[in-house]
């Protein structure tokens, strides 16, 4: 039996970040260009080459969880469960009559619940294996979150956490869009949630030389900079709702944009370095202009991966020339991870968030910090302050070690059903 | 002892300690899930520095079976 196809739209947003705990705070740091790096406090970080960090500070849980209830969450799934549960708030869901058969959770994670399980790894060798908390393997395991945010929200539709490292953020988003798009699913909550500045984590990105090693904040996370030399690792979560536009229409729900195309692929050559010049990563770009059924040249800003790693950014510059060819020239390019730091899996999510807050309004995010071209990454970069311009498609890059990428574009939602 | 124990349940599963009574059941009472009745016997093992095999915590059922199983087991150790 053919199906229509259906319009995929966002109705609700949910963010923990390094630069804000709301939606709206996060937009607004964004905007203003606020730097979420800084010395890392998280633990004695002393003896580490790596000095800074993108934490979520000044973190209040308690509207969201009772103190007896956080002892049972790992620090992912604890931002996971509050990113889903503003999301789930801001699309009026509770209020509303869906099929909770048909609901789904696809909030995943690149790393899970590492804090814990090195908390177990020093119970372990101090106290020995009978005081291993029974609570370890359910708050370390990645798809932990999806499964506690369907107990909250009491989602009985498919729940998947896809772990493709630093594209899990992306891949739930894209995979929930495809989902919907078919009809197998009404609403699926997608994103993804990281919380990794942690010592063996810090120590683990450190040894692969990928982060970067320095003490100023202003000059650490420097995308496209051609004195970057590594990512800053951040935290957080970010969670969507997407939902049939059918539905939303009949239950008046706030829709913030849509979901209109969404590529993905493997580069097949390296566990860690990204294809040589970026030339899967641009069919990935390809396959999800495909998908969504647009031109490069209708494409009106990118939100780039952005890591600030030498390689990523090169080949990523790359990839989007291939993609975009002449229209590389002149489409606008930021990293929101100048702000953010790199959240790892939820960077996809957050970054997301970005893309649909940045269309509604109207408003370009900089690259900040940015302060030496690199002649390697010479796209049209967005750099300083935020601007002010009008979009109405735009595309996110997101991709992870494993060789996994993935493209999402988004729509301007016109207010109206017509396309 | 009722007290201490009241305590580390009402702390541990957020429980008012006021409704928690000798005759309260863990589960049905109190909301303690298997794996919450694990943690429990856990920090009540290093409190009292004793131990709950796995058939006895199976057979736990109320905070009085609770007092009890800790009241047998450090006396015995007192008169070790």
């Amino acid at each position: 039996m053919m199906v229509t196809p259906r319009r995929v739209v966002v109705t609700g947003m949910g963010v923990v970040s390094p630069i804000g705990h709301t939606v709206n705070d996060f937009w607004q740091a964004i905007q203003e260009g606020k730097c979420g790096v800084d010395t890392i406090t998280a633990f004695d970080a002393s003896r580490f080459k790596v000095k800074l960090a993108a934490e979520v500070k000044d973190f209040d849980s308690s509207p969201y969880f009772a103190p007896h209830d956080l002892k049972r969450n790992s620090k992912f799934m604890m931002y996971a469960r509050i990113a889903a549960q503003q999301a789930y708030r801001d699309s009026g869901l509770a209020e509303s009559a869906v099929e909770r058969d048909r609901m789904g959770v696809y909030v995943s994670s690149s790393i899970g619940g590492l804090d814990n399980l090195e908390d177990a790894t020093r119970v372990l060798a101090d106290q020995g294996p009978d005081r291993i908390s029974p609570y370890l393997i359910p708050t370390t395991l990645v798809n932990l979150a999806s499964g506690a945010i369907a107990i909250d929200i009491q989602a009985k539709g498919s729940n998947l956490a896809i772990v493709t490292a630093c594209a899990s953020g992306a891949n739930s988003i894209g995979e929930a869009f495809h989902k919907i798009r078919s009809g197998t699913e009404d609403v699926i909550l997608a994103g993804a949630s990281d919380a990794a500045i942690t010592p063996t984590a810090i120590a683990g990105f450190a040894a692969m030389r990928a982060m970067h090693t320095g003490s100023d904040p202003q000059r650490a996370s420097i995308p496209f900079d051609a004195e970057r030399s590594g990512m800053v690792m951040g935290e957080g979560a970010g969670v969507l709702v997407l939902e049939a536009l059918d539905l939303a229409l009949q239950r008046q729900a706030p829709i913030y944009g849509e979901v209109i195309g969404y590529g993905s692929n493997c580069d097949a050559y390296s566990i860690t370095a990204p294809d040589y010049e970026g030339v899967t990563v641009g069919r990935a770009i390809a396959k999800a202009m495909d998908d969504a059924g647009v031109n490069a040249d209708q494409i009106d800003y990118i939100n780039a991966h952005g890591t600030a790693t030498v390689l990523n950014d090169r080949n990523e510059t790359q990839a989007i020339k291939q993609a975009f060819g002449d229209h590389a020239n002149r489409v606008p390019v930021s990293s929101t991870k100048s702000m953010t730091g790199h959240m790892l899996g939820a960077g996809g999510a957050v970054e997301a968030i970005a893309c649909i807050m940045a269309m509604r309004d109207g408003v370009i995010p900089a690259t900040i910090n940015y302060r030496v071209p690199d002649p390697a990454c010479d796209l049209c970069l967005v750099t300083g302050e935020s601007r002010r311009q009008d979009l109405d498609i735009v595309l996110s890059n997101s991709f992870g070690f494993g060789g996994h990428n993935a493209s999402l574009i988004f729509k301007k939602w016109s207010g109206h059903a017509e396309q | 002892m009722l007290d201490k124990v009241k305590a580390m349940i009402g702390e541990e599963f957020g429980v008012n300690t006021d409704e928690i009574k000798l005759k309260s059941d863990l589960r049905n009472d109190l909301g303690i899930d298997s794996l919450g009745a694990v943690n429990l016997s856990l920090e009540i093992e290093v409190t009292y520095d004793i131990q709950i095999t796995d058939e006895e915590l199976a057979g736990l059922k109320t905070v009085g079976d609770l007092v009890s199983i800790i009241g047998a087991k450090t006396s015995a150790k007192d008169i070790k």
